[in-house]
């Protein structure tokens, strides 16, 4: 690690932080706010400057049509993207740390996956289920699923032998999935197979305000917490011999990684991999420290999952792909470079 | 006696379960009615029709592709010696189905014509499979790796996959059944074309089975025995790929029967010669077989893909096997 700055606040606050972290989260900051404004004027219909600027900060009833477009639709939509992608980040590192295993996300442990078979199991029971509900669903079917695969995966964590487990969790979840897709009606069908790819286009203000309350809460609770990662990283054993209550801190990790991955599942679907890449980037760009790890994960999460969805809707127009085909194709790639690379990620823990 | 049994027994049960195909589903036919059908076809008697047009072509079509798929399993994880691969699991069955939907996208092929780019794409997907094992080589346990690097390549195929289809969702109407991995009321239609070719590949795998049985024992033992270990692996290769896509060419990307009957088969003879090549493929059409009955009955009347019901069962036999290989391996270390 390179140099250190401490940044002092009065005689109780004082945060120790990398010169590097200190360069990029900036750096990252103000890609993402370009990026979002970027967003905002690209698409198959094109928005004018003014039009974009007035849907930001003018109120609803005053907009003109196309202004009033920008801001219904898609505004909710470049925040979900950013905030989404940031939560999987975030779901996607504390997994990584919990399993001690580098390609650990939320999608390929099947987590995704569980949140996806409890809300369409729910919606397709009860049809007019309030969508703050579905957080709740979602959680618990994640929450489920993560404690199932960490359980069955716990002494096969380094390696591959966790994301096995998570795979074929995967498959049986998957074909879960399908028996409910054939049950319902083909109304419910077609929109629930567009969701169950894992999609940003049928993101609305609902969606944004379950994503939002659910980011305010969980944010501060990971950020405030953060120090207690550290001793993770160097294992059960090491952590206990530090004074650390492990298999607390571990359930506390866990909860908060499922109830990172419920409320983006309840909004738009299972995204795989946007964990996974964020989270190799953060490490390999700042190291090891654990807050700067998740802030530049969160980051570029949010970056990563926004420009697939951007991307994804303009790079063909009028054709659109939804973001979870874009991220999964990047996705791979960067799960081989990783894997390959996961060694010293590994053997530094081990 | 033990062979006599071992040829015999399994295909007694294929016959039972071929019969209570034919009997059981939406409207249940009584045993008389079945044998009239065959006997004394009615063309005027709606359930002679049903018999014969419907379940009897289902049949067909679930016993070739489950023998296929058997004993392309068996093979890939003999000569593998890697108790995990299979055709869906080392990404064969998805890049087939790529292939074909890229060919129905971009030429509309049509038919039989679509086991060549089918061909071509489980190809592809094995030496992608095999390149990407190799990045990650040396860490982990490389049974383990290729597995890995199958599902990664079958997460790639997949979502172009699905691109291409929401490209042009109209055009793909027809194809959906057949994408999740089902037998449709029509499959029989391509089964007539790709069952020689099977028929050949069954024979080349009981001709090499001789030399394959050989070459477990490990390469330089093989070539001392006067084995051409070169020949013998990629043709097995080929002949496990060539049957994999011909079943996927009929009914889809099915996963894990060539994963699990294998298993099944190494319980009862051993993975030493051309008896278990025959209950491997005995084997596959019963558990093909047995899942379309289920997918048929399970939530009656509605009919479940079999793709989903071999995906539920396979998927918690493919956990099992992962914990299992993995507990091996701590135990050894």
């Amino acid at each position: 690690m390179n140099g250190v700055v401490v940044l002092r606040l009065g005689r109780h606050v004082s945060l120790p932080m990398s010169r590097r972290f200190l360069l990029v989260a900036p750096l990252l900051v103000a890609a993402l706010l370009v990026s979002m404004f970027a967003a905002l004027n690209l698409g198959s219909m094109q928005t004018s400057l003014a039009d974009a600027l007035a849907a930001l900060f003018l109120p609803q009833d005053t907009l003109g049509d196309s202004a009033r477009t920008v801001a219904l639709f898609r505004m909710p939509r470049i925040a979900v993207a950013v905030l989404a992608g940031a939560m999987l980040a975030a779901s996607g590192y504390l997994l990584q740390v919990v399993s001690r295993n580098g390609l650990a996300d939320p999608g390929i442990l099947g987590l995704s996956s569980g949140a996806t078979v409890v809300v369409m199991g729910a919606s397709f029971l009860y049809p007019a289920m309030p969508i703050e509900n579905l957080g709740l669903l979602a959680l618990a079917g994640s929450l489920g699923t993560a404690l199932l695969v960490l359980g069955l995966g716990r002494n096969l964590l380094s390696g591959g032998g966790i994301i096995l487990v998570g795979l074929s969790i995967n498959i049986v979840l998957g074909a879960l999935i399908e028996v409910i897709l054939v049950s319902g009606s083909a109304m419910q069908f077609s929109r629930l197979v567009t969701w169950s790819r894992g999609t940003l286009s049928t993101v609305d203000g609902a969606d944004l305000r379950l994503v939002l309350q659910w980011f305010v809460v969980l944010v501060p609770a990971l950020i405030l917490s953060s120090r207690m990662l550290a001793p993770l990283l160097l294992g059960e054993e090491s952590a206990r011999a530090l004074g650390v209550r492990a298999t607390a801190i571990y359930a506390f990790y866990v909860l908060l990684a499922a109830a990172f991955a419920a409320p983006v599942v309840a909004a738009c679907g299972p995204v795989a991999f946007v964990g996974l890449m964020s989270s190799y980037i953060a490490r390999r760009v700042v190291g090891d420290r654990p807050t700067e790890v998740v802030v530049t994960a969160m980051l570029s999460g949010g970056l990563i999952l926004l420009w697939a969805d951007t991307l994804g809707r303009t790079l063909f127009a009028p054709i659109i792909i939804s973001a979870g085909v874009m991220v999964s194709v990047v996705g791979v790639l960067t799960f081989i470079l990783a894997a390959r690379l996961g060694q010293r990620f590994s053997s530094r823990e081990d | 006696m033990r062979p006599v049994l071992l040829t015999v027994c399994p295909a007694l049960l294929l016959i039972v379960l071929s019969v209570l195909h034919l009997r059981l589903g939406a409207a249940a036919m009584d045993f008389a009615l079945i044998r009239d059908a065959f006997f004394a076809y009615d063309p005027t008697n709606y359930s002679h029709v049903i018999v014969i047009f419907q379940r009897l072509t289902r049949l067909a079509v679930a016993i070739y592709t489950g023998a296929a798929l058997g004993v392309s399993g068996y093979l890939l994880q003999k000569i593998m010696q890697n108790g995990l691969v299979s055709p869906s699991t080392l990404g064969i069955s998805a890049g087939a189905t790529n292939f074909v939907i890229l060919s129905v996208y971009f030429f509309g092929f049509a038919g039989v014509a679509q086991f060549v780019p089918a061909l071509a794409g489980g190809m592809a997907a094995v030496l992608l499979t095999f390149g990407i094992s190799h990045i990650l080589k040396g860490q982990g346990d490389p049974r383990l790796n290729l597995v890995l690097a199958g599902s990664m390549v079958t997460t790639l195929f997949s979502a172009v996959t699905a691109f291409v289809v929401s490209l042009d969702a109209d055009a793909f109407v027809n194809l959906i059944g057949w994408l999740i991995g089902n037998i449709g009321n029509f499959d029989y239609v391509s089964l007539a074309p790709m069952a020689p070719i099977g028929a050949v590949a069954m024979i080349a795998a009981v001709i090499a089975s001789r030399a394959v049985d050989i070459l477990v024992l490990g390469e330089d033992q093989a070539a001392a025995m006067g084995v051409n270990v070169r020949l013998a692996y990629g043709g097995t290769l080929l002949t496990a790929i060539v049957l994999a896509v011909s079943a996927v060419t009929v009914v889809g990307p099915i996963g894990f029967v060539g994963l699990v009957v294998p298993h099944i088969v190494r319980m009862i003879s051993g993975e030493i010669g051309r008896m278990s090549l025959w209950l491997s493929m005995v084997g596959g059409a019963v558990v093909l077989t047995g899942a379309d009955i289920l997918a048929r009955t399970a939530m009656a009347p509605r009919v479940l893909n079999v793709g989903t019901v071999m995906g539920f069962s396979g998927g918690m036999v493919f956990l099992i096997l992962v914990l299992l290989a993995a507990r091996r391996r701590g135990s050894v270390a």
